[in-house]
């Protein structure tokens, strides 16, 4: 090897030292070579996605005309069923509201919030990260909870002055503490490398004598106190079992369509509600639990349940 | 003029990539654009040092752009590019036949790095599942790409006396 070729690796080692050496200085926090960048390329991102996102939408549009007009025949059927129900539901909320009053829990859904524009997506295949035009300036701090008029996006992992990048529910780093509506019980929701082709998810982590069926929805629990209690998640739209015939896992469909995302709310300054300390005896992971239909518990020692 | 150039195509290829990275998905997989530029400007029989200056600075804005651990992206772009850089160099001369398989060669070797990099944090799936579904599609789509963005790079970056320095 020639002294150049030595050179050449001898250079390549010393930037691999420095990438080393900056990402464990900024292991705890956004890293300042990101700050720097995503600083000055999002406001231009924010710029031609003012542009871009009409167009995308009327191609979108175009695109799937038949779907919205088969959608606008269900959602008007659905409207009617919806109507039938309003009088009962009013009902409920007026129960609901009387029985908060009673626990003096009054102030746990009202969020400040955040109005933002994505404009920038994921950029590799592995990992499930978008990009929103709005920063600290605004408010956004890391691990504010985003969501769309659909449900649950995600969390903020990192922000900057003008720009915050949120990673997904479907994204494998991330696990959200849900609950189901129909009966109560609560899982994790976790994201998924396989499964998060699809944009889907997996559920686990159910406590013990739990019962789900396929279509059963999900909202966030607020165990854990990362994501606020009441947001819709998404529905089941799988069970698998193992060889025995127990439950191993459920699928999840997010009710957010990753690949619509235009503009997203952030949830700011929301803390921990008294009420929802976590039952730690409730959340057990399936090998402890030999019962049947208990899902398998998937550990990892990184994931944040919200 | 030559850096302008340059700087002119890594803007180009990030804002493309960061905004319509999911519109140019192949059966669920896209390409990496920045990764492929940096092979094919090394491919390119440029200088060593701008070789390098080049995957480094594509690597950090993929990095930027991730979301994820800084630097990863930056070492696994530096290592496939001088890895590039050396076979052109050394063994393969010219050919853009031989720069487009070295791309997938390259390509295949580098994601399988940032798996095993990743692996703590990638859940249920094995490096098999990746191969097959993830690194070998996309090291496809990624020389598809550069068999276009190869003759593109060669045509904006040639000097006028046809030679590299």
């Amino acid at each position: 090897m020639s002294f150049s070729k030595k050179r050449v690796w001898v250079i390549v080692l010393a930037i691999m030292i420095a990438t080393v050496a900056l990402a464990y200085l900024s292991r705890n926090g956004t890293n300042p070579v990101s700050k720097a960048v995503n600083s000055v390329i999002t406001p231009v991102e924010s710029q031609l996605s003012k542009v871009i996102h009409p167009v995308r939408k009327v191609f979108s549009y175009i695109g799937k005309m038949e779907e919205y007009e088969a959608e606008n025949q269900r959602l008007k059927q659905e409207n009617i069923e919806l109507n039938a129900r309003i009088k009962d539901v009013s009902t409920y909320k007026e129960e609901n509201e009387r029985l908060r009053k009673l626990l003096g829990i009054t102030n746990e859904y009202e969020y400040e919030t955040v109005a933002a524009r994505v404009v920038s997506y994921e950029t590799d295949n592995w990992f499930s990260y978008i990009t929103l035009d709005k920063g600290t300036s605004n408010g956004i701090d890391v691990s504010d909870t985003v969501i769309t008029s659909d449900g649950l996006l995600g969390q903020v992992t990192e922000v900057g002055v003008n720009w915050a990048k949120v990673s997904t529910v479907i994204n494998s780093e991330s696990s959200a503490g849900v609950r189901i509506t129909r009966n109560g019980e609560i899982g994790i929701v976790e994201g998924d490398t396989m499964l998060s082709k699809s944009r889907k998810c997996r559920l686990g982590y159910l406590t013990a004598n739990a019962s789900i069926i396929a279509g059963d929805i999900l909202e966030t629990s607020g165990l854990g106190g990362i994501y606020p209690p009441g947001l819709p998640v998404g529905k089941i739209s799988e069970i698998s079992k193992d060889n025995m015939g127990r439950l191993d896992y459920a699928i999840i469909e997010p009710f957010v369509n990753f690949d619509k995302l235009y503009e997203v709310v952030v949830i700011t300054g929301w803390s921990v509600p008294q009420a929802a300390e976590i039952p730690v005896d409730t959340i057990q992971p399936q090998q402890e639990q030999p019962e049947e239909n208990q899902p398998e518990a998937v550990n990892d020692e990184n994931q944040n349940v919200g | 003029m030559r850096n302008l150039k340059i700087t002119l195509w890594v803007v180009a290829i990030a804002l493309i990539e960061s905004m319509f990275g999911t519109y140019i998905k192949i059966g669920e997989i896209m390409p990496d654009l920045l990764f492929v530029f940096v092979l094919c400007y090394a491919a390119e029989k440029n200088t060593v040092s701008s070789t390098i200056t080049v995957s480094v600075i594509c690597g950090a804005l993929a990095d930027c752009f991730s979301g994820r651990i800084f630097g990863n992206n930056l070492a696994i772009f530096l290592i496939c590019a001088v890895l590039m850089w050396m076979i052109k160099e050394n063994i393969f001369k010219s050919g853009i036949l031989v720069s487009l398989l070295l791309i997938f060669v390259l390509s295949v070797f580098g994601k399988s790095m940032y798996f095993v990099s990743n692996i703590s944090v990638l859940k249920n799936v094995g490096y098999l599942y990746s191969l097959f579904r993830i690194i070998l599609p996309e090291a496809l789509f990624n020389t598809v790409i550069s068999a276009i963005m190869l003759p593109l790079l060669r045509l904006t970056l040639k000097k006028r006396s046809g030679l590299y320095t």
